[in-house]
């Protein structure tokens, strides 16, 4: 290959890869910017603070729906952190070879699921028995969407600690428990945290699961045993009713999601910065 | 002290292979004693079965018997943390806990222990650290992050952390 025909393949390639780099970030920004767009007049601070008004009426916020959703955010956590992170600690640890090697496929498995499937499930186990929609079920099918996530992440985390650190603790006598549980856990925490970050990050922005668990409500939250609102749900029952109000509130209630979901990000991005440990 | 470490036919494996092919030596009580060979000759592996670190290797087996005090460490029953809590240990590369300052790095092994007291804390991590040749470097800095010493300081301090814990034999591979 002459030199010349050679500098002009580098140049080539290296364009190529510098448009798609760009055609990456671009939905991101053309959505953000039609939400901008669309949503920003709906904006301000009752929408923050104030409840859902009737049909009709103009105004009113969807400050439930915001609380809704941290409410269930929160029951997710409880569910799917505890799990997550002790299941991949384990997966991590673990000397066994094949109930990992089963976890592991299984978590795959269950991260491919579509959202809906775990929305079915929590009506199935959680609906149908008390009878009635309630934030319990929604969460329950947030935090089962979680595990997996927490779960690879956290045994992706674990296993980067290099292996010095777990034989210094094991031989200052410690048994292998505290060596996991007091050494090599907190030197994964930055990453752990990550993944969690990521998992809150894609759980906020479900609504399919939420349809037939949480129902949505157009109060304040009456005790998790209740149908709850959520900011997903509240978008989805916005944007398909027939009128121009509602579709402006949608719309400022989707860009409010997609804020915090990149505010959950940022968070992450912040908390990992410098200080993963290589192996 | 002690009466000293009888090694008496002692074989290692990592996996199928036999890296240590019977080993037998007496180890004279409070004495330095140095093992020197070429790389890769089983130096680690050997002064690691001491200790009972060598079967934390996934695939690794030990046979042999290896006694303190007139008691075979790998005695059915014997538990390891034990003989790791009595036998110290300092690796070829500092290890210093990164989440930890200097003082925790070397209270660790103690508080982990269940050691709680404030003031026997303070004087146990002084002593090893004298003990280490540390204590006039890092008196004050002792909540710096423990990798944020030099590399012969983050050695000194893994020799610190070993001794706070006052173990009767130390195994040093080539500190």
């Amino acid at each position: 290959m002459s030199p010349g025909l050679r500098r002009l393949v580098n140049a080539a390639m290296s364009g190529l890869t510098f448009l798609t780099a760009i055609l990456v970030v671009c939905p991101l920004l053309l959505i953000f910017g039609f939400l901008l767009y669309q949503g920003a007049s709906a904006i301000n601070v009752d929408f923050f603070l104030h409840l859902p008004k009737p049909v009709g009426e103009a105004g009113g916020g969807v400050a439930n729906a915001i609380v809704g959703s941290l409410i269930l955010i929160g029951l997710a956590v409880v569910v799917g952190l505890p799990i997550g992170i002790l299941g991949g600690v384990y997966l991590a640890e673990s000397r066994d070879r094949r109930l990992p090697w089963i976890v592991r496929f299984v978590a795959d498995v269950l991260n491919g699921v579509p959202s809906i499937v775990f929305g079915i499930f929590a009506y199935t186990v959680v609906v149908i028995p008390m009878r009635r929609f309630s934030a319990l079920a929604g969460g329950l099918a947030l935090g089962l969407i979680m595990i997996p996530i927490v779960l690879r992440t956290t045994e992706e985390m674990v296993w980067l600690v290099p292996n010095a650190l777990r034989e210094a603790g094991l031989g200052l006598g410690l048994p292998r428990w505290k060596v996991s549980l007091r050494i090599v856990i907190p030197s994964a925490r930055a990453g752990i945290i990550t993944g969690v970050m990521v998992a809150v990050a894609r759980i906020g922005g479900e609504t399919a699961p939420l349809l037939f668990t949480a129902l949505g409500n157009r109060f304040w939250h009456q005790g998790i045993d209740q149908p709850i609102a959520a900011l997903p749900l509240q978008i989805y029952a916005y944007a398909i009713a027939p009128y121009d109000d509602w579709h402006r509130q949608a719309w400022a209630g989707a860009l409010v999601l997609i804020t915090l979901v990149f505010l959950a990000s940022l968070a992450a991005r912040l908390a990992t910065r410098g200080r993963t440990v290589a192996r | 002290m002690g009466d000293g470490i009888y090694v008496k036919g002692l074989k290692a494996w990592f996996g199928d292979s036999l890296v240590l092919k019977g080993v037998d030596l007496t180890v004279a009580p409070n004495a330095v004693t140095a093992i020197i060979g070429p790389s890769g000759c089983g130096k680690s592996t050997f002064i690691r079965c001491i200790n009972r670190m060598h079967e934390t290797v996934p695939g690794a087996r030990v046979d042999g018997q290896v006694l303190l005090n007139s008691e075979d460490l790998y005695a059915p029953g014997v538990d390891p943390v034990q003989v790791r809590r009595r036998i110290g240990m300092v690796f070829q590369k500092p290890n210093p806990f990164p989440t930890m300052s200097v003082f925790d790095n070397v209270a660790a092994g103690l508080r982990l222990a269940g050691l709680r007291r404030k003031s026997r804390l303070q004087e146990e991590v002084e002593r090893a650290l004298r003990h280490a040749a540390l204590w006039d470097e890092v008196k004050n800095d002792l909540d710096k992050s423990g990798v944020s010493l030099s590399g012969g300081q983050q050695q000194r301090l893994c020799i610190a952390r070993a001794l706070a814990v006052d173990p009767q034999i130390l195994l040093m591979d080539e500190p």
